[in-house]
């Protein structure tokens, strides 16, 4: 065997190397997605301007079994609102996202126009500094490109973007008196 | 500095935020379920993905070494950009998956085989057959292939020097990556926002100028920049078969002299010293003195940038902000977190340790790249009697086939070869 040879054998060798490491793991590794762990999250608008994609790929959900259904919405109005009404003036969105209707006295409901919303976290905010916290920002797998790193998940000062295994593709936040998963 | 308690309250006031009005009770309205569709994007492509790397090598392999039709590469190439660039999920990439085998080496985080054969199954054939993932598989290589229009010659010195960006570019990557500083090189990759119509204006203003660079300098991306290409360089190089002008024999008439865009073919000298043989072997021994003090000071210039390079880790930037009392959103998040500061302290300084470790190693392997190269310039010159090519540097793109009067007559003369099964 020659030098060319023996290195030739080496390189081999070094090539193997990361698929060995894989023996080394016992755990069955399975394909991940990025998603926010809503009680890290402390809504600071970085997921609006840091996404690869504009607008974002996260968007805002309602868990509307937590919503309280009140009629003046914190997460929907404005602190220095001057009217109850749907005045772009009043509201928290600044793309206007939320569509509020009337159920019956004094219920509303609270809807988010996907469409619309570019992820800032204001109505969250908003939601739950004084209302249930039922509104949370999410990463949503259709819009999401996946990427190997994603850049909200670099520049988030909460460090709330987690990996999830391709069988629990979405977190959500949990119902007061539910267990954390 | 804003005083803590009243940075503290909006924060708790949102951990206790749950449920402060009770669940209404409708007479007549049902709740609208949360929609959250799973659909066609949730498809593991994992294994197609390497179906589809290994039917591209293949066929690259075949228009290379075989059938040496430079327009079947140019298919090959064509086929790439339009299937790995856009019509499969552009992440995880082979270019950047280096960075996750780093990641899946220091901690506990898992590549998957599929994701593993992805990385290194073109470094494999890359030491069989040399650097054919450069033509067919590799999509920031077909666009600039298929964008390259009239070359013009980067000067020898400068090429050589340029060679040595990808490198550091590679080690630095490494490192951070290996400290936990995330796979950063991702969102530097410039033509990722061509391939996913997205719009990181840095990216994008470099991706276009990279392309328009590329109109006239030869993959410069893939030259100086790329570092997955300095891991197909280290294994091309001694490659079991390598790629030749010519199912025949060279008549030494010159015509490809001029035909390599990158520089990979190589013209033929007699066996000889670049200088007198005295003289050549001092070089070399002076060379050799130098390289322990060359070392020493690639090692120490690591370990003076270890610092920069365990910011990038979050645990270790988080400990900076607490120590210099900021008032940041990302210490708010940490005490709301009620993470224990101990612990990430721990954390924090491992980071440092292995960083300071991998940014010494990386300074004192890239002194060491550049030592072997000075002492390989003053090397005797091996023979070559023919034009050969470069299999460190070749890209497979075919030029030289199309152009070399004796592959021409001999495909001409007997086109059953041309397309060999």
């Amino acid at each position: 065997m020659n030098r060319r040879r023996f290195v030739q054998y080496l390189f081999g060798a070094i090539l193997a190397l990361p698929v060995l490491n894989l023996l080394r793991k016992r755990q069955r590794p399975a394909r991940t997605f990025w998603q926010i762990d809503p009680r890290k999250c402390i809504q600071c608008g970085k997921c609006a301007t840091a996404c690869v994609k504009k607008p974002s790929a996260v968007k805002c959900i309602h868990q509307y079994a937590s919503c309280g259904y009140c009629d003046f919405c914190s997460g929907y109005y404005h602190d220095d609102r001057v009217r109850f009404d749907t005045a772009a003036e009043n509201q928290r969105c600044p793309t206007g996202a939320i569509t509020r209707t009337f159920i019956e006295d004094p219920y509303f409901e609270y809807k988010i126009n996907e469409e619309l919303c570019i992820g800032c976290g204001k109505c969250v905010k908003g939601c739950a500094s004084f209302g249930n916290g039922s509104l949370f920002l999410q990463v949503r797998h259709n819009l999401c490109l996946n990427c190997n790193q994603c850049q909200i998940a670099l520049v988030c000062p909460a460090h709330a973007f987690v990996k999830v295994p391709a069988d629990k593709p979405y977190i959500f936040k949990t119902l007061p008196g539910e267990a954390t998963t | 500095m804003i005083s803590l308690p009243a940075l503290l309250t909006p924060a708790l006031a949102q951990i206790t935020a749950q449920a402060r009005f009770p669940k209404p009770e409708f007479q007549d309205y049902t709740e609208p379920l949360l929609e959250m569709e799973l659909e066609a994007s949730l498809f593991d492509d994992g294994w197609l993905r390497v179906a589809i790397l290994v039917g591209l090598l293949l066929l690259a392999g075949l228009a290379a070494h075989r059938w040496k039709s430079r327009k079947a590469l140019l298919a090959i190439s064509g086929l790439t950009l339009v299937v790995c660039g856009f019509w499969l999920r552009p992440c995880p990439c082979p270019v950047g998956l280096h960075l996750n085998l780093t990641a899946a080496w220091t901690d506990s985080y898992a590549l998957p085989l599929r994701l593993t054969l992805l990385a290194v199954l073109p470094l494999a054939v890359a030491l069989l057959f040399g650097r054919l993932f450069c033509i067919g598989g590799c999509p920031l290589g077909a666009i600039q292939e298929l964008v390259h229009l009239k070359t013009v010659r980067v000067p020898l010195a400068l090429d050589r020097l340029l060679h040595f960006l990808p490198i550091a570019i590679l080690l630095l990557s490494v490192v951070v990556a290996a400290a936990g500083g995330g796979l950063r090189l991702c969102h530097l990759d410039p033509f990722f926002p061509i391939f996913t119509f997205t719009f990181a204006v840095p990216q994008v203003i470099l991706g276009i100028a990279l392309l328009a660079l590329g109109i006239f300098v030869s993959r410069p991306f893939c030259r100086y920049l790329c570092p997955y290409g300095v891991l197909l360089r280290f294994f091309a190089t001694f490659t079991v078969k390598k790629l030749t002008i010519t199912h025949g024999d060279c008549v030494n008439c010159r015509l490809c002299e001029q035909t390599c865009p990158n520089g990979a073919i190589l013209a033929p000298e007699p066996a000889a010293w670049p200088e007198k043989y005295a003289a050549g072997r001092q070089r070399i021994q002076r060379l050799l003195a130098i390289t322990p003090l060359a070392l020493a000071a690639g090692a120490w210039l690591g370990f003076a940038l270890a610092p920069l390079v365990a910011q990038t880790n979050p645990d270790v930037a988080l400990v900076k902000e607490l120590d210099d009392m900021s008032g940041s959103e990302t210490v708010i998040a940490f005490i709301v977190s009620g993470r224990s500061e101990t612990e990430l302290r721990q954390a924090a300084w491992k980071a440092t340790r292995t960083a300071r470790f991998g940014m010494t190693a990386a300074g004192a392997v890239g002194a060491l790249v550049i030592m072997a190269e000075l002492i390989g310039l003053a090397r005797r010159h091996p023979e070559r009697r023919n034009y050969t090519i470069d299999p460190a540097l070749c890209v497979a793109c075919g030029r030289c086939f199309a152009l070399c009067p004796v592959e021409r007559a001999r495909q001409r003369q007997n086109p059953n070869t041309e397309k060999q099964t």
